[in-house]
């Protein structure tokens, strides 16, 4: 047999709980006891003597509540205006203004060609980009750097270089085998940059001499 | 003429001008109305409504037929509205309170000069609200929009709207009544 479903709707609003007989009637005599401690619930104090009112609060508070009623304004009191004015002929103009907008603003809709070249476009834009990039990554890689600077220039650095510095060049450039090779140590080690004298000038070296 | 009729006609080539006309001419003050209550300034509301049936015509096209045209218009006209309030924030670098005090500037020489004060007061409590429940609230009081509906303008469940509008009367009957 199917369950009856009950709905909240129809359940009797009532609170189950029990409670003592007239409890409201004495509870704020029970708290005020607690509050001054030791006064006896025989005697009954009176509203006033318990609460703090203001000076002939209900010989003014009738008309206040009154005044009030008759002032108070609820939304439902106050008729629906447009309070806001506009131009009479305002809307009759609007359609063609905002037609004329449509006319003179871009197309949305591209005819094939269009459709083409937007994206041959792109496409070269995008080519161009990369290739400038990679030229200019080409431009700035070590062995460009050195190629750029004079023979002589690197010559005469060298000369002026201290130990430290001939370090330095070799540290900062790890993967060129040979510069890595030439460290200030071995630098001018002529047996091992393997000079060959056999391809020696003789002439230049008297020269020299 | 009808919605459908109309969103019919408007996909068709030889037809789309005129219909698009219709719709202007059918929905123009609806939207306007309800741009200007939030922007207050008539120049700036024709602006947001040629902007609003402008995006309308550009996207007519991939309207769903399911859907309502107002309540599609609504909710492109809103978030114009609030686009604009907003821009207008972070140009001026104006806190809420300034732009609210603007609208409050402008509504003295927008209303009707001969219209009863309480009218006037109404429509300054109104610009107390925030900006979502001033929405709200014009949509449910003034155009007598079903919560159904401005749920789907807003993207806002209906009991919040509920709870919003209520509030929103509550505030507004406030101010009413101490100002």
């Amino acid at each position: 047999m199917a369950k009856k479903y009950i709905n909240i709707d129809k359940i009797e609003k009532t609170v189950p709980y029990l409670l003592p007989d007239s409890y409201f009637d004495t509870l704020q005599y029970q708290v005020f006891f607690k509050i001054t401690k030791g006064i006896s619930l025989e005697k009954k104090y009176t509203n006033e003597e318990i609460f703090a009112l203001p000076v002939q609060y209900f010989e003014t508070s009738v008309n206040d509540i009154l005044s009030k009623t008759s002032e108070q304004l609820l939304l439902q009191d106050i008729p629906k205006l447009q309070a806001i004015n506009v131009a009479d002929t305002y809307f009759d103009e609007l359609p063609l203004k905002i037609q004329t907008r449509i006319y003179k603003s871009k197309p949305d809709t591209y005819t094939i060609p269009q459709l083409l070249w937007k994206p041959a476009l792109a496409t070269i834009a995008l080519v161009f980009t990369l290739s400038l990039s990679y030229y200019i990554y080409l431009q700035y890689t070590p062995t460009n750097y050195l190629s750029g600077i004079e023979t002589n220039d690197i010559i005469s650095f060298l000369e002026n270089a201290d130990n430290e510095t001939y370090n330095t060049i070799a540290m900062e450039i790890p993967s060129h085998s040979k510069i890595s090779h030439y460290t200030a140590t071995n630098v001018f080690d002529i047996e091992k940059n393997e000079i060959n004298a056999e391809n020696l000038d003789i002439e230049l070296l008297e020269d020299d001499i | 003429m009808e919605d459908k009729e109309i969103l019919q006609k408007f996909s068709e080539p030889d037809t789309r001008n005129a219909a698009f006309n219709q719709l202007v001419r059918k929905y123009q003050k609806m939207v306007y109305w309800h741009i200007r209550k939030m922007v207050i300034d008539h120049d700036d509301a024709d602006d947001l409504t040629q902007d609003t049936f402008i995006k309308a015509y550009k996207s007519l096209d991939n309207f769903r037929g399911d859907a309502k045209i107002y309540t599609w218009l609504y909710r492109i006209a809103t978030n114009e509205c609030l686009n604009f309030l907003n821009k207008k924030r972070k140009k001026f670098l104006l806190p809420i309170y300034d732009v609210e005090n603007e609208l409050l500037q402008k509504i003295d020489t927008a209303i009707n000069p001969e219209i009863d004060q309480v009218q006037v007061k109404l429509q300054k409590a109104l610009l107390k609200l925030p900006e979502k429940q001033r929405l709200v609230f014009n949509m449910k009081y003034y155009d007598d929009l079903k919560y159904d509906d401005i749920s789907e303008i807003l993207g806002t469940s209906v009991g919040a709207l509920k709870a919003s509008y209520h509030l929103a009367v509550k505030k507004i009957e406030e101010y009413i009544n101490n100002h």
